[in-house]
């Protein structure tokens, strides 16, 4: 059995069936900011979001023959994103990466968030939460393909969910109009 | 407003990711470097290996290879790249041996690519030879999701990780097939992160290390491997921020060092090293941080017998370029003649 693709995911690229280098350019131009801005909801760090997506990419091209001739090779890429994400979040692997750099700018999620309700109130939550949630509601994972993308049960992932609804739902109700 | 509509607009209002399609080709090309890099050290690491065995079993019986296994010919002794016989989305940690055989422990990559359902678990792989590898049967193998190390001896293996829960927790096996839940000391307040990440024999017994708290270091010792106590003073692991100890070794002068890192809580990215000692064991002491040029530890081989596992970040960590790169895992089997 292998695993399925989330239905209502991510949109499929239309230049994808052959896996040639210039399809994957056009995947690559399709798919950056949607991938990225997903990231940010689930890591609420751009910073992070960009690593994420850059090491997606990588990966997804040096299968781009494999996964080029998939039929969704956006589930594909997004599923590599958050199994990045998940190894990350799960062992910190790379916690000596800044070890030696400097102190990095003021991050302009910042000032997103300011402007944005719903990224505010995703602030609020831990990164498994905004992660169930963008994986379910946002991306179209069910919650035992979100589970195991995430490593947890999906009753976990079920848990999560419905506590990060009610925080975007308390802040809606908190905002007029 | 539903809550895909509020996280349409939410994830179209991050605006555009400055990814540059050339620096992905560019990053691409780097790691195709860093694996030939790897693979040369790690060939270096076998031939090396396979002649202080060679030297020492001169006699040693002719390595029969399983036909349709995926293994290349072992003519010539030539070391055999055993990673095929496993599954392709096994991330593999940590190999043991014991009279019994091998065991390797590791997880599953759900996620990435075509990933069996019903292969989320079950993270021990276990081969009398080091050619031909089998999954511990699901009914006695660890009900664990993910396995991060594993040491064998006289009485058998001991292998760390987590439970189906989440639960840091540890496994006994005599022979690498049937494994029994040991009895692990916790302290209160443990996290869905938390997990026991290494273990290695010391004198008078076994030392495991792990994360406590989301990231407080945490260390435990064991007299026999099935029940398990906190060292005399935890606290010198724990502290304001994330402490995360790596690995545990043993230096020349026969005592321990814990290598690490620390840095701000909350914060999986920044870091800096961070080491303790000990002399025994079970009194630890934080000592000055390390050097840059020693976070290379985070990437380990270990040999034992003929079979080489070799596991952690990819690329190297040095002051001019503190990067490493994501985590990569090979296991290699080097007949003696």
């Amino acid at each position: 059995m292998k695993e399925s693709t989330p239905a209502a995911a991510v949109p499929t690229s239309q230049a994808l069936a052959s896996p040639d280098l210039a399809s994957f350019d056009a995947f690559f131009a399709t798919q950056r900011d949607g991938l990225f801005g997903a990231l940010c909801l689930v890591t609420h760090d751009r910073g992070e979001a960009e690593d994420i997506a850059q090491d997606a990419f990588v990966r997804v091209l040096e299968r781009w023959d494999h996964v080029g001739a998939m039929e969704n090779p956006a589930g594909y890429l997004y599923r590599t994103a958050m199994n990045t994400f998940r190894k990350r979040y799960r062992r910190s692997l790379l916690a000596a990466r800044r070890t030696f750099r400097a102190a990095p700018p003021p991050d302009p999620i910042d000032s997103v968030e300011i402007r944005d309700t719903a990224a505010r109130a995703l602030a609020t939550l831990s990164e498994r939460q905004r992660a169930s949630i963008v994986l379910t509601d946002l991306l179209g994972y069910s919650s035992e393909e979100a589970g195991r993308t995430l490593g947890i049960r999906a009753s976990t992932v079920r848990a999560h969910t419905s506590m990060a609804r009610a925080a975007l739902r308390a802040t809606f109700e908190e905002v007029p109009g | 407003l539903s809550e895909r509509h509020v996280l349409e607009q939410a994830r179209e209002r991050m605006g555009s990711s400055t990814l540059d399609l050339d620096d992905i080709y560019r990053r691409r090309a780097r790691r195709q470097i860093e694996r030939r890099m790897a693979a040369a050290v790690t060939a270096l690491v076998i031939v090396v290996t396979g002649s202080v065995l060679l030297a020492r079993t001169l006699q040693a019986a002719p390595v029969k290879v399983p036909v349709g296994t995926g293994i290349p010919s072992a003519a010539g002794g030539a070391p055999i790249d055993v990673t095929p016989a496993l599954a392709p989305w096994v991330e593999l940690r940590a190999v043991a041996s014991s009279d019994a055989g091998y065991v390797a422990v590791g997880a599953t990559s759900a996620g990435a690519g075509d990933v069996p359902i019903g292969d989320a678990t079950d993270p021990v792989w276990f081969s009398s030879d080091g050619t031909s590898w089998a999954r511990a049967p699901r009914d006695t193998g660890p009900d664990s999701p993910s396995l991060w190390s594993v040491t064998g001896g006289r009485e058998g293996f001991v292998a760390v990780g987590l439970d189906r829960s989440g639960t840091p927790a540890a496994w006994t096996s005599s022979d690498g097939l049937v494994w029994a839940r040991a009895r692990v000391d916790l302290p209160t307040g443990i996290r869905e992160a938390d997990a026991m990440l290494g273990v290695l024999h010391v004198d008078g017994g076994l030392l495991a290390w792990g994360t406590v708290h989301g990231g407080d270091g945490y260390v435990w010792r064991s007299t026999d491997g099935r029940s398990w106590q906190p060292v005399a003073d935890e606290s010198v692991f724990g502290g304001q921020g994330h402490q995360l100890i790596q690995a545990i070794g043993v230096a020349p002068d026969g005592s321990l060092v814990a290598l690490g890192t620390q840095g701000p809580m909350g914060s999986t990215e920044t870091g800096s090293p961070a080491a303790w000692t000990s002399v025994d064991g079970t009194t630890w002491q934080r000592v000055d941080p390390l050097s840059a040029e020693r976070l290379d530890e985070l990437r380990t081989t270990t040999t034992v017998r003929d079979v080489t596992v070799t596991t952690g970040s990819t690329g190297t960590v040095s002051i001019d370029s503190p990067m490493i790169g994501g985590w990569e895992s090979s296991i290699t089997f080097s007949p003696s003649a």
